[in-house]
């Protein structure tokens, strides 16, 4: 080759380098057909390595903490398993039905004359999805001595009944109190 | 095989040598010519160039003569300094006494040890204007020069290698070299130029001034006695005129000199190549100068004066900054491809290791998000219930609370506050006070007025929000 002189060989050696990258690294291309690899290797080059190592450091983060995942999943699973079985299973009415008749049976047990029962199978409020609020509004007269027995019952019963809302009213002559309890829980749909 | 050429350039000739050989040198092309002192430099171009192609030699690399009598060649003895030192104080020295500035010569110096403490100082420099005349006739040549030499200076080195054994090598060597018109005398101590000294030769109706000859001999010799404290061993007596009768000649050189007549020499007891007498008593001195020449360029580069025109030298510099420039883009550009393929094969390494992961990963994220799913729905039940174990708490705490004689009448609770609590007791300020003391009730605001019953109680309603810090307990 009559070009390559002795000064012009390490302009040509630069030039073949930089087409070498060039080509290497496709900074250009001729068509813009690319196929699905040449995509991967082009992401390759736009991703950045700081972001790479990054996710990487998450991965293994990840990986090292799955046994602690696992063990913190099979706590909550048991947590909300403990919470289901205290709860009703079933539509609402049937639900209510038992409610009640639980109701009724501590207030039985308490020494609690309940005048008035107002049943509730579908109770707004917040819920759990997959769950319905359910409740009675129970009335009565009853000595304080009974309603604190039937609170300590309730609180104690195997099913978990809450209270929404409490109203007592004292008749000083009587030395009785007027309540109007409306107690709810919920029921797993089936 | 390694050649070098060497081209001397005389008035009235010229001759090129090659020599090849690495170790042990050979002539292995030899080829002299003629011109006329008057002839163009075009001409002398023309017929340098035919001669070196038909005789296809290199034109490359060339090491060339310039004619050490038109330039100035000292020798001095000057303290060992540091180099740069030395170097400015050559120039300085050296210059003393030229007629010209030093930018206005070309030269170029050796250095070598005398004694301990002091340098010899050998040095040529040739007036640019003579340098650029050169080196025009040798660009019109079509020929690459690599350096120019004072052709006389390497006169003995040339005669040694072409006469061989009958080159007397021992003591000072002295050279007289009778032209058409001056006198040269040159002094070699083993083939390094010691002395140089030329002076006009006078003729009258074409004959020698032998007595004016006889005295420029004799100031020689005191000269050479000032300068260089030895005197020749022997002589060579080169008569390129042909002047006078040798005969004479010797006597007078032996007489200037007190040398003895055995002692001088003439071409026909030397014994050389016919290729190298142009006539029978006259030697071809551009031939033995140009063997001279490549010789040297064997040699090392600091043991010669070798003189380079300013355009070589900035070509040199100036290639030497290219390569340096194209060596760094090179070793840039080789960074930064090593770089990027470190860094894309490190990225091919994380993409590799994510990809490996995926589906484990998209499992725990799946555990991560039933975790969170689960515990916001426990959290929720949790929530719910202990409402209802502050509504108890409630009676309890009230109790531990308030004063005595504090009654209740009335008490709505609301799932989400206390709506109403209604009573009486006998101070209510003592009761406030005890219900902000404690963390369960402070909350509480009085709701409307405190009114005195009949029977000397004060009657009160509150209502606030339920406390949500207060922890429930089982």
């Amino acid at each position: 080759m009559k070009f390559i002189t002795r000064k012009t060989w390490p302009l040509v050696a630069i030039a073949i380098s930089i087409a070498g990258l060039c080509l290497r690294y496709a900074l250009f291309s001729p068509n813009q057909e690319r196929t699905a690899e040449h995509y991967s290797q082009s992401h390759l080059y736009s991703t950045d390595s700081t972001l790479l190592k990054q996710r990487v450091q998450t991965i293994n983060s990840l990986l090292n903490r799955e046994e602690e995942y696992r063990k913190r999943v099979g706590e909550c699973q048991q947590a909300v398993a403990n919470w289901e079985k205290s709860f009703f299973v079933g539509s609402g009415d049937s639900a209510t039905i038992l409610l009640v008749s639980i109701v009724e049976e501590l207030a039985a047990k308490a020494g609690l004359a309940v005048k008035n029962k107002t049943l509730h199978p579908s109770l707004s409020g917040p819920t759990v999805e997959g769950w319905e609020r359910i409740g009675v509004t129970i009335e009565g007269r009853t000595a304080f001595r009974a309603l604190t027995a039937f609170y300590s019952a309730l609180i104690a019963a195997p099913k978990s009944l809450c209270v929404e809302r409490m109203e007592l009213h004292l008749d000083e002559y009587t030395g009785l109190l007027s309540f109007k309890l409306k107690l709810y829980s919920f029921t797993h749909l089936p | 095989m390694i050649k070098t050429i060497g081209l001397a350039l005389q008035d009235k000739d010229w001759a090129i040598v090659e020599i090849s050989g690495k170790r042990e040198f050979k002539i292995t092309n030899h080829v002299c010519g003629e011109w006329a002192p008057e002839t163009a430099d075009s001409a002398k171009a023309e017929i340098l160039k035919k001669a070196f192609l038909s005789h296809q030699l290199s034109n490359k690399n060339v090491v060339v003569s310039v004619p050490m009598k038109e330039g100035y060649w000292k020798q001095m003895r000057l303290p060992a300094l540091t180099e740069r030192d030395v170097n400015r104080l050559i120039k300085n020295a050296f210059f003393q006494g030229l007629p010209g500035t030093p930018d206005s010569f070309c030269w170029g110096f050796k250095k070598s040890n005398f004694g301990s403490k002091q340098l010899l100082i050998s040095g040529f420099a040739l007036p640019k204007q003579l340098m650029r005349e050169q080196a025009d006739l040798i660009q019109k040549a079509e020929l690459n020069v690599a350096y120019y030499l004072p052709d006389r200076a390497h006169l003995s080195t040339g005669l040694a290698f072409v006469a061989g054994e009958d080159f007397s090598t021992g003591g000072a060597t002295m050279f007289l070299i009778v032209n058409s018109l001056d006198v040269e005398i040159c002094l070699f101590q083993a083939n390094d130029i010691e002395y140089y000294r030329h002076f006009p030769l006078l003729l009258n109706e074409g004959k020698v001034e032998q007595e004016a000859l006889s005295d420029e001999l004799r100031l020689t010799k005191f000269m050479i006695r000032k300068e260089i404290r030895s005197l020749p061993d022997c002589c060579y007596l080169l008569d390129q005129a042909d002047h006078w009768p040798r005969e004479e000649g010797i006597e007078i050189i032996a007489a200037a000199f007190d040398l003895e007549q055995a002692n001088i020499k003439i071409p026909s007891e030397i014994g050389l190549p016919l290729s190298f007498c142009q006539k029978k008593e006259i030697v071809s001195l551009s031939s033995l100068i140009a063997v001279g020449l490549t010789l040297e360029a064997r040699t090392n580069e600091r043991a010669s004066i070798r003189l380079t025109t300013g355009k070589r030298r900035k070509g040199i510099k100036d290639q030497i900054t290219f390569l340096l420039a194209a060596l760094g883009l090179l070793m840039i550009l080789a960074g930064v491809t090593l770089n990027l393929r470190l860094e894309h094969k490190e990225k091919q390494t994380l993409l590799g290791e994510i990809a490996k992961h995926e589906k484990k990963i998209g499992e725990i994220k799946k555990l991560i998000s039933l975790e969170e799913e689960l515990t916001k729905q426990a959290l929720f039940f949790q929530q719910e219930w202990e409402m209802n174990r502050k509504m108890q708490k409630f009676f309890a705490v009230w109790e531990e609370v308030v004063p005595n004689g504090t009654i209740l009448t009335s008490v709505i609770f609301d799932h989400n506050e206390i709506r109403q609590i209604t009573g009486r007791c006998l101070s209510f300020s003592e009761l406030y006070q005890a219900l902000l003391t404690s963390s369960f009730f402070k909350q509480l605001q009085v709701k409307g007025e405190i009114t005195i019953s009949r029977d000397g109680y004060e009657v009160f309603t509150l209502s606030g929000k339920w406390n949500e810090h207060y922890e429930v307990h089982n």
